[in-house]
C-alpha cells in the first residue's frame, strides 16, 4: 500500500510541475463549459408562452398587459382553454400558459383569487424565472385591490431543454474523456522516454502497485476538472442536476475509469508521449463529434448514428443529460451504464494486458 | 551441516549459464556464461553492440531470454531478488520533475526501505556524493555529473547486496571517475557485489575479474593479467634493428613466434624477461646491428584492441 501511495504521490507532482500539461488540465474544462455556456444559454426573455382567459374581467386584463410589459414571456397565443394550452408546451411551441378562471375578479376579493401557471419543466430556468415573475405581479395587484391572488404551479413534462442544459452534461463527459485520455496515454509513455520505466521495473515494484498509482492520481486530477466544470456550469448558468448527484458522479467515474483504461493502452502501445497524446486527440475529436454532442442522437444522420453506437462518449452523453436534465434514476439509465461497465472492463482488462507484456516481468516466467 | 550452508552461501552471487537473448532474428547474447562470487568486481569489457547492456538487463529480468540465470539465490526478475539489487542503467533515467530529495524517497519508497531507516539512509548517501546542499534542486537543474551521482545512490538507496553498474562513469569527469571506483572499491570492502561495465581500461585495472565480450560471446575472461596474456598467447619484447626483415625471418626459423608491428620486431614469448637475453644472443650471432631490444609491458587497452579489433574499439570509444 505504501508502495501505491508513492507512486501517486509522485506522479501527482511529476503532472503538475508540468507546467504545459498544468495549463491544458485548468484551462480547457474553464474554457469549454464557458464558452458553450454563453453561446447557448442568455438571458431568459421573449420566452413564448400562452394565456387563457376565461375571466375576460378588468383584473385580468390588467394583470395580462401587466406581464407583456416586463418582456420576459412573450404572449404568442390566446387559447380557448387550458388543455389546449397544455398541449402547445408538450408540442414544444410555448414553454409557459397562464390560466385565468372565470369568476377570477370576483373571487379576489374574497381573498380567493387564483391564477394558474403551466411551465414546461424540462427548462428549469424558465420556468422558475416564469413563475417568480406571475408570482410578482399576483401580490401587486392584490396589495392594490385590497384582496388575495393565489397563484398555482403545474409542471408540464416535456423533453425539449435549453441548449446548455443538453450540452453541460456532454462537456463534462468530453472533459473526462479527453483529460483522462491524454493523462493516461502520457503517463506510461513519459517514464519510458526518460527512461525511468526500465529502472522501476528493476525495482520490486508490483506492475499492479504502479497502475493502482498511476489511476488513482490521474483519477484525483480529473475529478477536480469535474467539479470545477459543474460549479461553472451551475453557478454561472444555472444547469441543474435534478437527478440524484451520487448517482451521477459515480456514472462519471465510470467512465473515467474506462477512459484512463484506454488511454494506459493506447500508452502501451505508442512509443512516445506525443504520439500516446496525439492518439488521444484523434479519439477525443472523433468521440466529441459523432456522440451527440450537439444534437440528440435521434436527429443525426443515419450512419453517424450507427457510427454513434460504437462510442462510449455516446452512452456516458446519454447517461449524464438523462441524471442532469430528466432527474431520472438507476432504472431509466441501467442500460447505458451497463454499456459504460463493459467498455471500462474492456479497457482495463487490455490495458493490464498490454503493459504486462510490454512491460511487467518480460515475458520470463 | 553448519559448514556446507555457510559454504553455500559464500558461493557464486550471480550465475550465468548458456545465456541466449534475441532480438528477432538477431542474437544479441549468444550462450554466454559467467559467475560472479560474493564480494567480487566483475568488469564486463566490449565494444558497442557486444551485448554487455543486454546481458545486465536479462540479468535483471527486463528481457525474455533462453538459459539460466541465478541472482541473490533466486531467479532473475523475481520480487525477492529485484530487492536485493540495486541498477544504474546507462542513460539518464530519474524523474527531472522531482527534486534531488524526492527521488530519493520515491525509490526508498518502492524498494521498502523502512521508514526509520530513510532520513539517516538519503542524509549519508548524499554526502557521500556531495549533493547534501542541492536535496532541494529539481533534477533537471542539475549538472550531467551531479545527475551521474544522484543516479548511483538512487541504485543504493535499499543498501543492494548487489550493484549492477551499467557504464556508471560515462561521460563523467576525470577527478569524478576516480571518486566513484574509490567508492566502489569501499562498497566492496563492505562485501558488496559488483557487476560493472566499462569503457575505460583503466577502470577496468580496478576490477578483481573481467570479462571481454564480443558479438554476444564471451571471448576472454581473468583478472587484468591474464586478459593482457590471452590477448598476445604470452608476453611481449620489441627489438628495432637496423635490418627488421632479415631478423624477422631468423627469429622465426628458430621458432619464435614473431612479427612486424609498427616497423618494430615484436617477439611473444611466455616469459619476456627470461627470454630477452636469449634472442638478443641469436640475433647478435647472426650479425644483426641492434638499436635496442626491451620487455613491453602490455597494457589492457592493448590486450582489448587485440581482442575486439581497432575498428570496433575506434567505434566503441567515440560512441
Amino acid at each position: 500500500m505504501s508502495e501505491v501511495l508513492a507512486v501517486f504521490v509522485k506522479e501527482l507532482k511529476v503532472i503538475l510541475r508540468e507546467k504545459r500539461l498544468l495549463a491544458i488540465l485548468i484551462m480547457q474544462p474553464i474554457i469549454l463549459i464557458t464558452v458553450f455556456g454563453y453561446a447557448f444559454s442568455g438571458e431568459i426573455k421573449n420566452v413564448p408562452a400562452a394565456v387563457i382567459d376565461d375571466d375576460g374581467s378588468f383584473a385580468s386584463k390588467q394583470i395580462i398587459s401587466a406581464i407583456i410589459s416586463t418582456e420576459v414571456l412573450d404572449i404568442k397565443y390566446f387559447a380557448a382553454t387550458a388543455s389546449e394550452a397544455v398541449d402547445m408546451i408538450k408540442r414544444g411551441d410555448i414553454q409557459v400558459a397562464i390560466y385565468i378562471p372565470e369568476g377570477f375578479y370576483r373571487e379576489i376579493k374574497n381573498g380567493r383569487g387564483e391564477i394558474r401557471v403551466f411551465v414546461d419543466e424540462s427548462n428549469f430556468n424558465v420556468a422558475i424565472t416564469s413563475i417568480n415573475l406571475i408570482e410578482r405581479i399576483a401580490s401587486s395587484f392584490s396589495r392594490e385591490l385590497k384582496g388575495g391572488i393565489a397563484v398555482e404551479q403545474r409542471y408540464i413534462f416535456t423533453t425539449k431543454t435549453r441548449m446548455i442544459d443538453f450540452i453541460a452534461p456532454a462537456i463534462i463527459g468530453v472533459v473526462i474523456q479527453m483529460l483522462g485520455l491524454i493523462l493516461s496515454a502520457s503517463s506510461i509513455a513519459r517514464e519510458r522516454e526518460e527512461g525511468t520505466l526500465e529502472l522501476i521495473l528493476a525495482t520490486p515494484l508490483r506492475s499492479a502497485d504502479l497502475i493502482a498509482g498511476k489511476f488513482l492520481a490521474i483519477t484525483c486530477i480529473i475529478v477536480l476538472d469535474i467539479f470545477n466544470v459543474m460549479l461553472i456550469a451551475h453557478y454561472l448558468f444555472n444547469v441543474e442536476v435534478r437527478g440524484s448527484i451520487l448517482l451521477l458522479f459515480a456514472v462519471q467515474l465510470l467512465f473515467l475509469t474506462g477512459s484512463i483504461g484506454l488511454g494506459l493502452a493506447i500508452s502501451a502501445v505508442s512509443a512516445t508521449q506525443l504520439q500516446g497524446i496525439q492518439a488521444s486527440m484523434l479519439m477525443a475529436i472523433v468521440s466529441i463529434f459523432l456522440s451527440g454532442f450537439f444534437y440528440p442522437l435521434e436527429s443525426m444522420p443515419e450512419a453517424a448514428r450507427l457510427i454513434a453506437y460504437f462510442i462510449p462518449l455516446t452512452y456516458a452523453n446519454l447517461a449524464f443529460r438523462n441524471v442532469m436534465v430528466k432527474g431520472n434514476g438507476l432504472d431509466v439509465v441501467f442500460p447505458y451504464v451497463a454499456v459504460l461497465v463493459f467498455y471500462t472492463l474492456l479497457t482495463t482488462l487490455l490495458a493490464i494486458r498490454l503493459l504486462r507484456r510490454k512491460i511487467g516481468t518480460g515475458g520470463v516466467s | 551441516m553448519f559448514l556446507l550452508v555457510n559454504k553455500l552461501s559464500m558461493a557464486a552471487k550471480l550465475v550465468v549459464e548458456n545465456l541466449t537473448v534475441r532480438y528477432g532474428e538477431f542474437l544479441a547474447v549468444d550462450g554466454l556464461t559467467f559467475q560472479v562470487e560474493e564480494g567480487e568486481i566483475l568488469g564486463m569489457l566490449g565494444p558497442n553492440g557486444a551485448g554487455k547492456t543486454t546481458t545486465i538487463k536479462a540479468i535483471l529480468g527486463l528481457l525474455p531470454f533462453e538459459g539460466r540465470i541465478e541472482i541473490a539465490g533466486g531467479v532473475a526478475g523475481s520480487l525477492e531478488v529485484r530487492r536485493k539489487i540495486g541498477y544504474m542503467p546507462q542513460s539518464f533515467s530519474l524523474y527531472q520533475n522531482l527534486t534531488v530529495e524526492e527521488n530519493l524517497r520515491f525509490f526508498a519508497a518502492i524498494y521498502g526501505v523502512s521508514k526509520g531507516e530513510v532520513e539517516k539512509r538519503i542524509k549519508e548517501l548524499l554526502e557521500i556524493v556531495k549533493l547534501l546542499n542541492r536535496k532541494d534542486e529539481l533534477v533537471k537543474n542539475l549538472s550531467g555529473g551531479m545527475k551521474q551521482r544522484l543516479m548511483l545512490i538512487c541504485s543504493m538507496i535499499h543498501d543492494p547486496e548487489i550493484l549492477i553498474l551499467d557504464e556508471p562513469t560515462a561521460g563523467v569527469d576525470p577527478p569524478l571517475r576516480r571518486t566513484f571506483w574509490e567508492h566502489f572499491r569501499e562498497l566492496n570492502e563492505e562485501g558488496k557485489t559488483i557487476l560493472v561495465t566499462t569503457h575505460y581500461m583503466d577502470e577496468a585495472e580496478n576490477c578483481d575479474r573481467l570479462i571481454v565480450m564480443r558479438d554476444g560471446t564471451k571471448i576472454a575472461e581473468g583478472n587484468a593479467d591474464e586478459i593482457k596474456k590471452q590477448a598476445l598467447g604470452g608476453e611481449l619484447i620489441i627489438i628495432d634493428s637496423t635490418k627488421n626483415q632479415e631478423a624477422l625471418q631468423i627469429l622465426r626459423d628458430v621458432g619464435f613466434d614473431s612479427k612486424i608491428i609498427e616497423d618494430k620486431i615484436a617477439v611473444i614469448v611466455d616469459n619476456s624477461a627470461r627470454r630477452l637475453p636469449e634472442v638478443v644472443d641469436i640475433l647478435k650471432k647472426r650479425d644483426v646491428s641492434i638499436a635496442y631490444a626491451e620487455t613491453r609491458k602490455l597494457t589492457l587497452e592493448d590486450a582489448f584492441l587485440r581482442f575486439v579489433g581497432e575498428d570496433d574499439a575506434m567505434q566503441s570509444n567515440s560512441g
